[in-house]
């Protein structure tokens, strides 16, 4: 008796979509290149946003956005669907910017260890979240705001900056960006409470100078 | 009982499951400063995807994918088909395989003995260049007859920039350009 006939859906077109990421790696996995150019496609800008944030270069970045493809097609065969594959892609991302980061030390020159803050326990009810509504600063055009806080996030610490990018702008939850920066939960809320700190205190600062 | 500070921290965010989240929520309700905390949390996390995009287009989407699709056809020698198939091979497909790679290397053979009169099309790989900062990437199309040789990293030629050595280049020397140049490609 014949069994059940297990159609593929047809890649590319209006229907690709809708293909879930969990098949599109899957064939990939298989060798299917169509299957993987779809997935980059995907996923490509947020991971290019990502690291343009990381490295306020433009060009680096379209360059190690490069790297993270073809880095993630060459550990494809270790994926397992336990994790989403988008978080996959932002830990790949992370070790990219990590050691494009230790390349260009000199310029991280100047800031200071946050890590000495890591193990300080934290008071939830301090204020951690930076207030841009409220202040003479809500009229200011959406373009501008964006710059002041571009430029504040510059001056933070890689780690804090990554945390703040991950949280804030990409979304992921506290236990995603602790597997995309290999630490504890723990340590993911620690570096955000002082990361949006440091940023409240440089927008504060940039509120009064004006 | 009062939620401990993770379990605050994760309501700030809206990241409890629901039925802790309505557990704190109960706790909550006579709390208005922690009420005014999550309140500001959620508009700052409001602003902050108004006012910073989580995706950007990649400029030069094409070339980016073509690229990427390159360098990723040039650079892994092992594919993935390879390594998932060598994993999960049957024993009736090792039985097999030493027999079919066998056979496809006398094929090989034989096809080589024929096809070796005919003139080949040489190729160059330019993977070198003197000036540091430079990349060369070496392109060519069997269809178009074409070759292509990308130098990034170069300052632009201005654009009344006219090379004297070319522009004055007599049939004699073109000629033994010409000749120079079949020595080299021919195999």
């Amino acid at each position: 008796m014949q069994g059940p006939v297990h159609t593929e859906p047809p890649l590319g077109g209006e229907g690709a979509e809708e293909i879930a990421d969990a098949v599109l790696v899957s064939r990939s996995q298989a060798g299917d290149m169509k299957a993987y150019d779809i997935l980059v496609i995907r996923h490509r800008n947020r991971i290019f946003a990502m690291i343009r944030n990381m490295t306020h270069h433009e060009a680096d970045a379209w360059d190690l956005t490069q790297d993270v493809f073809i880095k993630a097609w060459n550990a494809l065969a270790n994926f397992e669907a336990k994790a989403k594959f988008s978080t996959w892609l932002y830990r790949i991302a992370h070790n990219v910017v990590y050691d494009w980061n230790r390349r260009k030390k000199h310029d991280m020159a100047g800031e200071l260890n946050e890590e000495i803050f890591e193990n300080i326990r934290i008071d939830p009810s301090a204020i951690a979240i930076p207030h841009v509504g409220g202040s003479p600063d809500e009229q200011m055009a959406m373009g501008e705001l964006k710059t002041k806080i571009e430029a504040a996030l510059a001056k933070i610490s890689p780690e804090h900056r990554e945390i703040v990018i991950l949280k804030d702008v990409q979304g992921l939850a506290y236990k995603e960006i602790a597997d995309v920066m290999g630490c504890t939960i723990g340590t993911v809320m620690s570096r955000l409470f002082y990361a949006r700190q440091k940023l409240q205190a440089l927008l504060r600062d940039e509120y009064e100078s004006r | 009982m009062n939620p401990d500070n993770q379990t605050l921290l994760l309501w700030l965010e809206d990241e409890l499951s629901e039925d802790d989240q309505l557990r704190v929520d109960e706790w909550a309700a006579d709390q208005p400063m922690w009420l005014a905390k999550r309140n500001d949390s959620r508009q700052w996390r409001s602003q902050m995807s108004r006012i910073m995009p989580h995706g950007e287009e990649v400029p030069y989407g094409d070339f980016f994918q073509s690229r990427l699709m390159r360098a990723i056809e040039s650079s892994a020698p092992t594919s993935l088909s390879s390594v998932v198939s060598a994993t999960d091979a049957s024993p009736w497909r090792k039985f097999w395989l030493p027999a079919s790679v066998a056979a496809a290397m006398v094929m090989g053979f034989i096809g080589g003995t024929q096809w070796q009169d005919k003139p080949q099309r040489a190729t160059t790989l330019v993977t070198y260049t003197p000036a540091a900062g430079v990349k060369a990437e070496f392109f060519e199309s069997s269809p178009a007859e074409g070759t292509v040789i990308v130098l990034n990293g170069i300052a632009a030629l201005p654009d009344g920039f006219v090379s004297a050595e070319t522009s004055s280049t007599t049939n004699a020397q073109q000629s033994d350009r010409d000749k120079e140049a079949a020595t080299i490609i021919a195999p």
